[in-house]
């Protein structure tokens, strides 16, 4: 078992790009579930442009705390009724306070 | 057993499919020195050959014949296979579920000319929600290949059409890290040129792929994989691997690493694999916040036979990911203990059990799954 490597804080960029590559992609984007070839709820998370074809009805910018892509991440999230994802294993949760700053700073790129 | 097995198995694949297996690179080094010993495929996984299946045979616990469905005798230029799982049990997430879906609804299908040979495994995949009706078949795998010596295990082997590249140990465990988040997820396959040359002592395999222009696929890279090993001697093998990834407008990746096989007494085999990732985000629109994690994912894996007919085989593994070795907290860990029964020739009954941490030691989320899988081969 290795133990943690990194010892920065998170200074990663909240783009839309960084956010799709580093977090919904390689989480959520897989065959069961929000990449392209299965599009659960009909969400796609593989590209930006797929994320941007949802993005409206996911993200209230500025507002993660009315927004069901961060909202779904979260134990708050799951208390108000929203399913807990990802399904098939948990998120760090330094990823889900990436998304969390991404919507918060105005959800670039979206 | 037989009856019942088979009226499980089709009734959970009127549900649909969510999951494939591949190869069983623990048989490597303890039964044959290479996949091709038990494979049709250069990189394993899929329809077996004629030892395959007289392994299948012998390892079993209950001694039926391991032809397609139990009997059929089927012409020299066809071959005939498929697979069919499904699986249900307990998975935490964190949240506390129980799961039962099917996994694989296949079919493999195999005209052999002389040295070329067309395969392909039609079956059902899961749909794409609102185009259901156009998505639930596919051939997951379908390629032309060309062999050398058809009539042996060895020597060089070009394959155009659909599959996945050869990259890595090819694990059948796709949650498995270096699978996941290791360049080959769940349904990765895509069209591609690949060029293998397989001998006893080593073995090398090239392929170029592109993103899939048929279908939305799992992976809309472009790229091109390296997979070479040596073994050093019966009992070690030592491998190198290396892959590019770029996915229009979002990155490219860059993907090395290392992996080892070394067999521990007569049948107790520890394999690895190590690798490195870098990813350069892009940036278009304006090029500002694009970054380049270095990410760290790897897997170690102690796997042992045992029974009357070597009928059980058991997997210990460990599995490390982090993915931005600069920022702290990203890091997860698990541990797998899978136990594999092989009823007979073509029943498999398996054990999948994970226990996840992430952040270890700085209090981030735990998880974990207890599945009990059934395997059917045609």
């Amino acid at each position: 078992m290795l133990a943690a490597c990194g010892t920065t804080d998170d200074d990663r960029p909240t783009t839309i790009e960084y956010v799709v590559s580093s977090v919904l992609a390689p989480n959520c984007a897989n065959a069961q579930c929000h990449s392209a070839f299965r599009q659960v709820k009909g969400y796609a998370f593989d590209t930006p442009e797929h994320l941007k074809a949802s993005g409206d009805v996911l993200v209230t910018k500025g507002e993660p705390e009315l927004s069901s892509l961060y909202l779904v991440l979260t134990p708050e999230g799951v208390a108000m009724g929203f399913p807990q994802m990802p399904y098939d294993q948990p998120l760090p949760n330094a990823d889900i306070e990436l998304v969390r700053r991404w919507i918060a700073e105005g959800a670039d790129g979206l | 057993m037989r009856t019942l097995v088979i009226a499980f198995v089709i009734a959970m694949g009127l549900l649909g499919t969510a999951g494939v297996a591949h190869a069983y690179p623990q048989f490597q080094l303890v039964r044959d020195q290479t996949c091709t010993g038990c494979h049709i495929s250069p990189s394993g996984g899929g329809m077996l050959n004629e030892n395959g299946l007289n392994a299948a045979e012998a390892m079993s616990q209950l001694d039926h014949s391991a032809k397609f469905l139990y009997k059929v005798n089927t012409p020299k230029w066809l071959q005939l296979s498929g697979d069919l799982r499904a699986v249900t049990g307990f998975i935490q997430t964190p949240e506390q579920a129980f799961v039962a879906f099917p996994m694989q609804i296949e079919t493999n299908v195999r005209f052999v000319f002389g040295a070329f040979s067309l395969y392909a495994t039609p079956g059902l995949r899961p749909t794409t929600e609102g185009n259901a009706a156009a998505t639930f078949a596919w051939a997951r795998e379908h390629y032309v290949m060309w062999q050398q010596k058809p009539e042996e295990s060895e020597g060089l082997y070009v394959r155009l059409g659909r599959f996945m590249p050869t990259f890595g140990l090819r694990f059948a465990e796709h949650p498995m890290y270096t699978r996941r988040f290791g360049g080959t997820q769940l349904f990765s396959e895509t069209y591609g040129l690949g060029v293998a040359y397989v001998k006893p002592r080593y073995e090398v395999h090239a392929t170029g792929f592109i993103a899939d222009p048929i279908i939305d696929p799992v992976e809309n890279a472009n790229g091109a994989a390296l997979y070479a090993e040596t073994r050093i001697d019966p009992r070690t093998a030592l491998g190198v691997e290396g892959m590019v990834k770029v996915t229009p407008d979002l990155d490219k990746q860059y993907r090395v690493g290392v992996t080892a096989k070394k067999l521990l007494g007569k049948d107790l085999l520890l394999q690895g694999e190590l690798q490195f990732v870098n990813t350069l985000v892009e940036n278009k629109r304006n090029g500002a916040g694009t970054g380049a994690p270095t990410q760290l994912v790897g897997s170690l894996v102690l796997s042992k036979p045992f029974g009357k007919n070597d009928q059980f085989l058991v997997d210990l593994g460990i599995g490390h990911f982090d993915s931005n070795l600069r920022i702290r907290d990203l890091d997860r860990d698990c541990v797998d203990l899978n136990v594999h029964w092989f009823v007979d020739s073509h029943v498999e009954l398996i054990l999948n059990s994970r226990v996840e941490m992430l952040a270890f030691g700085n209090g981030g989320p735990n998880a974990g799954y207890a599945l009990l899988q059934v395997h059917f081969r045609l």
